[in-house]
């Protein structure tokens, strides 16, 4: 007999990824607001502020946010060890982190000045990312995940450490205008180090847990993660001094070997139930595959100017919009009623005449709304590709971010209402 | 004595869990539910130690993992239990 690994008491409240769930679409609205009155801009540079305003907002605001939330929950699912925040400190770190996005942005739209984003970014990422490295270099283990979610951390730190320094350059004008070199780095570390390493570690566990598949392949399972880390770091060393094609179709190919490969894990589930959150996975590692492709087309088109479009700007929307957003929300679906059921499974135990009232997990987010949700975004994604050939249509792009994403908040919001009532019906029963 | 076999390999979460918990609310003194999963549903285990609940975990391979499950006041189970996985 022995109990280790995940054990109930290190799972957070609830309360705790619920209030970086329902926070993170506010931000997705609020980009969708700013897209709606200025969203043209965004094709005509990426150093428009309208431009560097949304893409922070996305990053900081609704994918950060949600994978903050998300690591709280699959630390001692994975690692075995809580990151030692509760919930006044969660919502600490979540008033200063939103606080400082929003200010962020205002600086960006030249509305503020760059200190106050400085200052509340600063406290809020730097005390967070600190906690997190420790947690994970000290308390964890998880033989394929502790060390490829330090390195998707690590990553982070350099992208903010990045980020920090342009902001502070920025204020000051102090080294002047920044070579292109670095805010690349800071992209390339920040997509593909922190969020794709992520996304692919925990995609490592969560497609056998949840869709009953097999397990990845040993050797993808152990290489994929730090060959993206080694190949990262020596694209940044190679960008310094040349060009770094090969590294970048290195990277290219290692995107597009895991995506087939995920494809094929979810293709081979025992149990080929209707899922909304496979189609999510599915449309997101298709998003892979056609960056993936449009990565390497970019090294040979990049010198000679031939497109009459930004394929950069393409490959950018697409990464962001099909493979993080549909992941993202996919798992939302998946993990929200997954983790209702938990905390009312744990709250049951002690009132077993309750246990007849454990809800069905479609009963806490219907299939329909699920359906509903992935086609609004589907579309999303077809008219955010079509925008950056007709411009115009950056409107609509914004007035269906605001549905998509306030038809999540609600989902989530009703799930969690749905928790407090049922929960009280259990303790009543 | 009987084992009372419980497959949930199939099943995606939380319905593992669900099911294993319904089968120990008419889990009877003199049984053992031996439950087939394809992981290891660590859990599981708070939830059998608050219920006074004793358990066996062996593991044939990655993906095939058996638990029995019975009653720790249950000395009948636990001597039989332990002569059928000496």
């Amino acid at each position: 007999m022995r109990l280790s690994g995940l054990q109930f008491d290190n799972i957070p409240a609830l309360n705790i990824p619920f209030r970086f769930y329902l926070t993170a679409p506010i931000f997705a609205i609020l980009t969708g607001v700013l897209l709606i009155f200025w969203g043209e801009q965004i094709w005509l540079s990426r150093w428009m502020p309208i431009t560097l305003a949304t893409t922070h907002l996305i990053a900081l605001g609704v994918v950060a946010m949600i994978m903050f939330g998300s690591l709280f929950q699959l630390l001692p699912v994975l690692c075995g060890t809580p990151i030692p925040i509760n919930s006044k400190g969660a919502i600490v770190f979540i008033s200063l982190l939103s606080f400082g996005i929003l200010c962020l942005s205002a600086a960006f739209l030249q509305q503020l000045s760059f200190l106050p984003a400085l200052f509340l970014l600063s406290i809020s990422l730097l005390s967070f990312g600190v906690i997190l490295i420790y947690t994970l270099w000290f308390n964890a283990s998880g033989f394929y995940t502790r060390t490829p979610v330090l390195l998707a951390v690590i990553m982070l730190a350099l992208t903010i450490i990045l980020g920090f320094s342009f902001l502070l350059n920025y204020q000051t004008g102090y080294f002047g205008a920044l070579p292109k070199y670095w805010t690349n780095i800071h992209a390339a570390f920040g997509t593909l180090g922190w969020v794709t390493l992520l996304i692919i570690t925990i995609s490592f566990q969560v497609i056998p847990m949840f869709h009953v598949t097999p397990e990845f392949p040993v050797t993808i399972k152990n290489h994929y993660p730090f060959g993206l880390f080694i190949l990262l770091i020596s694209l940044a060393i190679e960008l310094l001094f040349s060009n770094s094609h090969v590294t970048f179709a290195l990277i290219a190919t290692l995107l597009a070997t895991y995506a087939i490969a995920a494809l094929k894990q979810l293709s081979l589930r025992k149990r080929k139930l209707p899922d909304t959150t496979i189609k999510f996975w599915q449309l997101s590692l298709s998003s892979l595959l056609v960056c993936s492709f449009l990565l390497v087309v970019n090294l040979f088109t990049l010198s000679s100017k031939q497109l009459p479009f930004s394929l950069d700007s393409i490959i950018g929307v697409i990464f962001v919009v099909g493979v993080v957003l549909s992941v993202i929300q996919g798992m939302l679906l998946k993990i929200v009623p997954f983790l209702i059921t938990l905390h009312l499974q744990q709250h049951a135990m002690k009132y077993p005449m309750g246990m007849g009232l454990m809800p069905d997990h479609y009963a806490i987010i219907s299939r329909q709304h699920g359906k509903q949700l992935y086609w609004i975004h589907l579309g999303t994604l077809v008219i955010v590709v079509m925008s950056a050939f007709i411009p115009s249509l950056t409107k609509l792009v914004g007035i269906l971010f605001i549905i998509n994403w306030g038809f999540l908040w609600l989902m989530i919001s009703r799930a969690y209402n749905a928790f407090s009532r049922i929960k009280l019906d259990i303790s009543n029963a | 004595m009987a084992f009372v076999a419980l497959d949930v390999s199939d099943l995606s979460p939380p319905l593992p869990m669900q099911v294993i918990i319904k089968a120990l609310v008419t889990l009877e003194s003199g049984q053992v539910l031996k439950v087939f999963h394809r992981r290891e549903p660590v859990p599981l285990y708070a939830i059998l130690n608050e219920q006074g609940m004793a358990w066996s975990h062996h593991a044939i391979g990655e993906s095939q993992h058996y638990v029995y499950i019975w009653r720790a006041d249950d000395a009948q189970a636990d001597n039989f239990i332990k002569q059928a996985l000496k």
